[in-house]
């Protein structure tokens, strides 16, 4: 048999036993992080677990590069014990080059989040003001998108994820790009 | 540049063993000195040189011991001393004969590698021995020591008599010619295959019956051959495994890269739907080399050959496992 195409040798078998070939084009799932909605509703999430409210406006805000951080993780809970341990280890240089670089170079590249955070300021749900995002004047959409979620208990994952962050130390340090 | 990637790079190189270590310390030469030549191993042999530079003057030979922990320091440096006086021996171009005399052979690869013999001059005047490991300052007095008996009883012709030999460690190698990221990136991505297959052999399948039960249809379907439906069946489930480590792997680094694995497995299925519709399983045999071509676009270029071909095969075996590809038994001819 041919290790390296198994399903061609399963094709000739079934083909020779006269079975019929079913092909599906429908069945083939993309990934959930291309899902707009999906990642509108992280960042929702982000905002109203981890947007502090501003001493001076009494707004609540988030920095820019925390928000892409923080919905980069929750989107992929096994990545919080990765962060933990950079966090922990942020004042051992040697160590922490161990946990930062494949994080930090991910979620930098994350280049979606961008266009979500494109849509979301052109839809008034949010607005940039220099390095933080705020409310914008369209903000219950962002609002009532976490009620729901939160009402539904939906994405479990990412809000326990979402969480457990809050009690990890994240440095501007560690926000910074190289 | 930071301490921190300094001795992450050094870390990593001490890690090394055998041609990944040398491929390391080359690549990083390559960085360092632009005047810095490459020699390789293939088809005949390089000469005991991994590399040379300023003209020739400068030659470097590698050694990435292979770690043993059972070794002690004694033992690794005897292994030291045993290697490079060999590389040594060989660039004095000299054979042992009995205990303590020597007989000229010439080294065809060092006239293949320089295409005439240098004048005096020219010839190689410092020799930088590279190794993984350097605790013990044992193998620097028995290295000189043979140099100095080689060039006694060397004709010398591609190597000075008085060449400066020196031993360098992890450490020594990156004081002097430094680290960046790259190099540390580049270091890294070797690691990285390793990893994924270390996940794969742990990472859980989709939940549902949908592949077992497509496997169980095939082995109904083929019970003179269930055996071999079996071993198929393995084979793809491992593939398929492999290919969502890999998956997860990229969505969590190289994001980028992730959506071109995205982009490209709907260019797969597409492909495969639209294959000629007068033979329907023509498209599923080729779905592999399909696959291939699909995946190359993105992927062969930083990954390589044989890694497209592994992701092709996970990404296959995925269009059982996800549900596009399917199989049952032919209705017979009255329908019933």
């Amino acid at each position: 048999m041919e290790n390296d195409r198994p399903l061609e040798r399963l094709a000739t078998l079934l083909a020779a036993s006269g079975a019929q070939p079913d092909l599906n084009p429908g069945r083939l799932a993309p990934s959930t992080i291309y899902d707009l909605e999906y990642r509108v509703v992280v960042v929702a999430m982000v905002f109203q677990l981890h947007a502090a409210t501003d001493r001076f406006s009494s707004r609540p805000r988030i920095q820019g590069r925390r928000l892409k951080l923080l919905q980069f993780i929750a989107m992929r809970p096994w990545l919080v014990d990765v962060i933990r341990g950079w966090s922990a280890s942020r004042r051992d240089a040697q160590r922490s080059l161990d946990y930062e670089q494949g994080l930090r170079r991910g979620f930098i590249s994350d280049t979606m989040h961008e266009s979500v955070m494109d849509f979301l300021v052109a839809a008034g749900a949010l607005r940039r003001e220099e390095l933080f995002v705020i409310p914008g004047a369209k903000s219950s959409i962002i609002f009532d998108l976490h009620s729901e979620a939160e009402k539904r208990t939906l994405f479990r994952s990412e809000v326990a994820a979402l969480h457990e962050l809050k009690d990890i130390v994240i440095t501007n340090e560690m926000l910074e790009g190289w | 540049m930071t301490g921190s990637l300094l001795d992450a790079y050094i870390k990593a190189l001490s890690q090394l063993e055998e041609m990944a270590f040398q491929r390391a310390i080359v690549q990083r030469l390559l960085v360092a000195l632009n005047n810095f030549q490459t020699v390789p191993a293939a088809p005949q042999g390089d000469g005991a040189l991994d590399g040379h530079s300023h003209q020739g003057t400068h030659g470097y030979c590698c050694y990435g011991l292979k770690f043993d922990a059972a070794r002690t320091p004694k033992q690794r440096s005897k292994q030291l001393v045993v290697k490079f006086s060999s590389d040594l021996q060989r660039l004095f171009e000299l054979v042992p004969r009995g205990r303590n005399n020597f007989d000229h052979r010439d080294n065809e690869a060092l006239m293949r590698i320089f295409g005439a013999l240098p004048a005096d001059t020219d010839r190689i005047r410092h020799v930088t021995l590279i190794a993984n490991w350097f605790d013990s300052h044992e193998p620097l007095g028995t290295i000189r020591q043979n140099a100095a008996r080689y060039a006694g009883a060397s004709q010398c012709r591609w190597i000075a008599p008085d060449a400066d030999i020196v031993l360098k460690g992890p450490k020594e190698f990156a004081d002097q010619y430094g680290a960046d990221e790259s190099t540390m990136l580049w270091l890294r991505h070797g690691d990285m295959w390793d990893q994924i297959e270390a996940e794969a052999v742990t990472t859980d399948l989709p939940d549902g019956p949908t592949f077992d039960s497509k496997m169980s249809s095939a082995e109904d379907l083929l019970p003179e051959s269930r055996a071999e439906v079996r071993s198929i069946a393995d084979l793809l489930r491992t593939d398929w495994q492999r290919a969502i480590a890999f998956e997860r792997h990229l969505s969590d680094r190289l994001p980028q890269l992730h959506a071109a694995l995205e982009g490209g497995r709907r260019r797969l299925l597409l492909r495969v739907l639209t294959q000629d519709s007068t033979d329907p399983w023509s498209a599923i045999r080729r779905s592999q080399e399909l696959a291939e071509s699909v995946f190359s676009d993105d992927f062969l270029q930083i990954y390589g050959n044989a890694r497209v071909r592994d992701l092709a095969s996970g990404e296959t075996a995925r269009l059982v496992g996800a549900c596009p590809v399917n199989w049952k038994a032919r209705k017979p001819a009255n329908g019933e």
